[in-house]
């Protein structure tokens, strides 16, 4: 096992994230595209030798696979590599880690890692339904389970093992909905009430409408280099990479020896967490995934942030601090990418209304793709 | 329609036909190369009863296509008296509310419309509730 001696130090050196929405106006290339560029001039117009691009569902949506080509070519970067990953939810974060690996390597000096999602070129249920592409298609989706019903088996044993009813999702989703007022890139700025919260349609029992995120366009990206390319002077505010972690469980909820262990979820933070050399105790600010409530609460025991049945109770820590996928809206392919880049932005200080209190020190950002069946986990923190 | 795919998943979907390993005594749905419980090679074919017991539920009523007509339905994870758990929908539920428990039993049933001219319909199995009374 790789322990904290890599001597290659990653640095963020620049973000860039468009609002989670309604593009009727822009194309696939032109959301991924501007990200990119916005993410270089955050950099000081670093020249990229690499773009990794995130993405689920373009093959579908858009019709459109070759991201790489499309893209870097439309934001200007003929010639350099470029190509895309695919882990469900969790594509951004792949995306992420790969530009990673690669600057270490010392085989790539610059990499964008861009996430990127165009849900709405479609109507809604064809993106439900090409969402559905993340289950196990001859044993799951055959069945006419969906992504949301998945979540919703989970959280019906979750409740009932623990003795508990779908009240404990409320708090998770007023939070998400709360944060996300504040932060511009979010789709539900309006806020949520418990009055609203309690009179929601239920739309995969136990699980609601608010319960379950929402997919829409977006597209965010992050420079990464080595701290030796960056000058000195600069080098003391950038954000670093201290540890990254890619884990994987069985894919089909029948398949799970545990169905209430997100076991992949586990083993990357602890992972990511012994490359960075730290503890759970040691992180300020933590970006998990929730695409559906129940993915939180199972990621904060499977972390070990609270104990098995306790998972719900997340006023302990700072957790989604601009509104994660309920409130933010979830461009799957790209959601791994917001995460990371909101993250920087609250260790910079430069997260605006969103900014938490005490400026943080360290983060710990996961992203799952497919009900927890892949987890990837980046430390991020200055130094 | 995707013919191959169909043909090759027939046993699985219309006797329930697994595995048992040779090495750990497993039983094991779907089929698959490599044991889940030992790791080691699995390829000894195994008739499973088609008898258990709902894990886990829950109800769909946005169907996604194919499936609508169904909608809503339930779809649960059904732990087999023989141990793997499978995914499938429930049937022939009646005024009977679903729950976590609930002894249930294979039938074959319409999974799917294809959605094409040619109308091509696809049969597999679904659960029911075991009636009650001696068996
Ligand atoms: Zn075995």
């Amino acid at each position: 096992m790789n322990t904290n001696q890599e001597k290659k130090q990653v640095v963020i050196a620049g973000i860039g994230m468009l609002p989670v929405g309604e593009h009727w106006d822009l194309s696939l290339r032109t959301l991924g595209a501007r990200a990119v560029r916005k993410a270089l001039a955050d950099s000081g117009n670093l020249k990229p030798d690499a773009i990794y691009i995130g993405n689920g569902l373009a093959n579908i949506l858009s019709h459109q696979a070759n991201l790489g080509a499309l893209i870097s070519d439309e934001a200007g970067f003929s010639g350099i590599e470029s190509c895309t990953f695919e882990a469900a939810g969790a594509s951004g974060a792949a995306a992420f880690r790969a530009a990673c690996l690669a600057v270490q390597s010392g085989l790539i000096d610059v990499a964008v890692a861009l996430g990127v999602e165009k849900i709405t070129d479609c109507d809604g249920s064809t993106a439900l339904t090409a969402q559905d592409l993340i289950l196990n298609y001859e044993f799951e989706g055959i069945t006419g389970l969906t992504v949301a019903a998945g979540a919703a088996i989970i959280a019906q044993r979750y409740i009932s093992e623990h003795l508990l009813d779908h009240s404990i999702f409320q708090n998770i989703a007023l939070q998400s909905y709360q944060h996300a007022q504040d932060n511009p890139n979010a789709m539900y700025r309006n806020g949520l009430t418990a009055a609203m919260y309690q009179k929601q349609s239920i739309k995969n029992d136990p699980l609601g409408l608010f319960d379950i995120s929402s997919l829409a366009d977006g597209a965010a990206a992050l420079v990464v280099t080595r701290e030796e390319l960056i000058p000195v002077e600069s080098r003391e505010e950038m954000v670093r990479v201290l540890g990254s972690a890619n884990a994987i469980a069985p894919l089909s909820l029948h398949d799970r020896h545990q169905l209430l262990q997100y076991s992949a979820a586990s083993q990357s933070a602890a992972s990511a967490l012994r490359k960075a050399g730290m503890s759970l105790n040691e992180v300020d600010l933590f970006e998990l995934w929730d695409a559906n409530s129940i993915d939180t609460v199972l990621s904060m025991e499977a972390i070990g942030l609270a104990l098995p049945g306790k998972g719900w109770q997340t006023e302990n820590i700072i957790l989604n601090s601009m509104g994660g996928c309920l409130g933010r809206g979830n461009p799957l392919g790209a959601s791994g990418a917001y995460q990371l880049a909101e993250a920087v932005l609250q260790l910079r200080g430069q997260a605006g209304a969103c900014q938490i209190a005490q400026l943080p020190k360290r983060a710990l950002v996961q992203a799952l793709g497919g009900l927890g069946s892949t987890a990837i986990t980046h430390i991020l923190g200055h130094g | 329609m995707e013919a191959p795919r169909h043909w090759r998943l027939k046993k699985q979907r219309y006797s329930l036909t697994g595995e048992v390993c040779p090495h750990c005594s497993a039983k094991i749905f779907p089929p698959r190369d490599v044991c889940p419980e030992c790791g080691q090679e699995a390829k000894t074919a195994f008739q499973f009863s088609g008898k258990g017991e709902v894990f886990s539920y829950t109800t769909i009523n946005d169907a996604p296509s194919g499936y609508q007509e169904q909608a809503p339905y339930a779809v649960a994870l059904v732990k087999l008296n023989e141990g793997p758990i499978v995914t499938a929908q429930l049937t022939d539920l009646g005024a009977e509310p679903v729950r976590i428990g609930m002894p249930v039993e294979m039938v074959t049933r319409r999974i799917k419309d294809d959605g094409n001219e040619r109308g091509v319909i696809l049969y597999g199995y679904k659960f029911r509730p075991v009636i009650a009374g001696p068996r």
